[in-house]
């Protein structure tokens, strides 16, 4: 018997919150809020066999614990869409060919109502500081995470000249302040691996030299941020925009999509992180026309599995798409 | 004898002697293609002829031990890891590598022996060996310089 109902309420969506087909929810997980030993071993019983192996072929006790709460994370978080009757233990999961985790069962979200949602689609992250996960209906979305005070051992430069496109190199190389510089390498870096990952084609399905991310400051990107998310913003907000090279769009015809369709937002859980959303504008999916920025809106949860969630307070945000 | 030729005969021997002898037969016959009664039999100096001669078709050889040690440094020092937990099978995902860390380890491996890493060829690795056998390779399909 897959379902199993009457569950603790920690399986439930907090109140109120229901997902929407033109949201995209963001739920993360500090590892310095786990604590307790005994909850882990509570984790681990949530995984399925494979993914048990997954952890414990990590090789530091560090990056285990990390696995473990990857997987948990991603677990507890879908099972909360399912409406509080499938055991997060039951989602299974399976890869596309490029090698991206995709929700096998269940197939299809039935609300309360009886009104039935294709699959969910989500994404996932992590750091040492970090575990995300990011949820849509039925929208691509790819979600990156770095440490902000991340030190790369190779030269910005030379990383950017061998991965970035040429446009991308030499906005970087404008920079003269090190520390600044530092600082917009990571931001480009996780908009440029999630929309890799939104396309879920692997990195040689979009190679990063076959798009330009363009960060441009803007007086109307604070508008959008507050209009699509609840975070606070500095008063430098950027907004994002998309350019592609021929094969970069040739990619994006054969699964469906044009260059406008994929929507970005940079931002930071804490100060100690960078975050990149990238999904597939909900537009796109709509017969239906309505106005870019209007009713798409990004949901941000902090989560201890199965003991407590709250919204993410503190978050800033610094670019969108516009 | 050509390099590729040597890293064979070198790696070969190296390899199958610590092997049981139902193994060696095995791991013989996968390198030079020759069936392994007739060439356990044959003295060493036909051997390495023999495999100079398999050596042109491309076999991917097991990395020289100097290589594989130069790599696991270098993933060491990158992941900030204890190098004895770097091992030959681990991969690179297991020792806590993420997409950055891969191009910066590409990068250092480029650095450290002069060759340049193709993006196809780079994406494909995913253990250290891995690693150390593509170096290997990028080493050997150089073009000589004459002196």
């Amino acid at each position: 018997m897959r379902r199993l109902c009457g569950l603790k309420p920690y399986f439930e969506l907090p109140p109120g919150l229901v997902l929407r087909c033109r949201e995209v929810h963001f739920w993360c997980l500090f590892p310095e809020d786990v604590i307790d030993s005994s909850l882990l071993k509570v984790y681990e019983s949530l995984l399925s066999c494979q993914e048990r192996k997954e952890v414990y072929k990590a090789k530091t006790e560090k990056l285990q614990k990390e696995r473990l709460l990857a997987r948990t994370l991603v677990r507890t978080t879908l099972a909360r869409y399912a409406g509080g009757c499938i055991h997060p233990s039951h989602l299974e999961f399976t890869k596309n060919n490029f090698g991206k985790p995709e929700l096998l069962w269940p197939k299809y979200i039935v609300e309360k109502h009886g009104r039935k949602f294709p699959a969910l689609c989500f994404n996932l992250s992590h750091t040492d500081s970090i575990i995300a996960c990011a949820v849509t209906n039925n929208l691509m979305v790819g979600v990156d995470v770095e440490e902000s005070k991340r030190v790369t051992r190779k030269d910005l430069m030379a990383l950017a000249r061998k991965k970035f496109s040429l446009k991308e190199a030499s906005w970087l190389g404008s920079f003269q302040d090190q520390e600044r510089q530092r600082q917009q390498f990571l931001k480009l870096w996780t908009l440029k691996e999630a929309y890799v990952k939104a396309l879920g084609r692997g990195i040689s399905g979009s190679p990063l030299k076959d798009f330009t991310v363009h960060l441009k400051e803007s007086f109307w990107a604070r508008k959008m941020i507050e209009d699509a998310t609840a975070l606070s913003c500095l008063s430098e907000a950027y907004t994002i925009q998309l350019e592609l090279s021929n094969a970069a769009e040739v990619v994006l015809q054969n699964v469906g999509l044009s260059h406008d369709a994929l929507h970005f937002l940079l931002f930071q859980p804490t100060p100690l992180q960078y975050a990149s959303l990238c999904v597939q504008h909900p537009n796109v999916k709509a017969d239906l026309h309505l106005s870019t920025h209007e009713d798409w809106k990004f949901y941000f949860w902090k989560t201890l599995p199965l003991a407590w969630d709250e919204p993410l307070k503190g978050a800033t945000a610094l670019a969108i798409t516009g | 004898m050509n390099r590729a030729a040597r890293f064979a005969a070198a790696s070969m021997c190296a390899e199958t002697k610590a092997l049981p002898l139902a193994s060696q037969k095995q791991s013989l016959t996968h390198y030079t293609g020759l069936r392994a009664s007739t060439f356990l039999a044959i003295p060493k100096t036909k051997v390495a002829a023999a495999v100079q001669q398999r050596a042109s078709l491309q076999i991917r050889c097991a990395a020289e031990p100097k290589t594989l040690e130069a790599v696991q440094g270098i993933v060491a020092t990158q992941l900030a890891v204890d190098p004895t937990i770097v091992q030959p099978s681990s991969k690179f995902s297991e020792l806590g590598a993420d997409s950055l860390d891969t191009v910066e380890i590409v990068m250092a491996l480029e650095e450290r022996f002069k060759i340049t890493m193709e993006e196809e060829g780079a994406e494909k690795i995913s253990t250290v060996q891995d690693a150390a056998d593509l170096v290997e390779d990028m080493i050997s399909s150089m073009p000589k310089v004459s002196s």
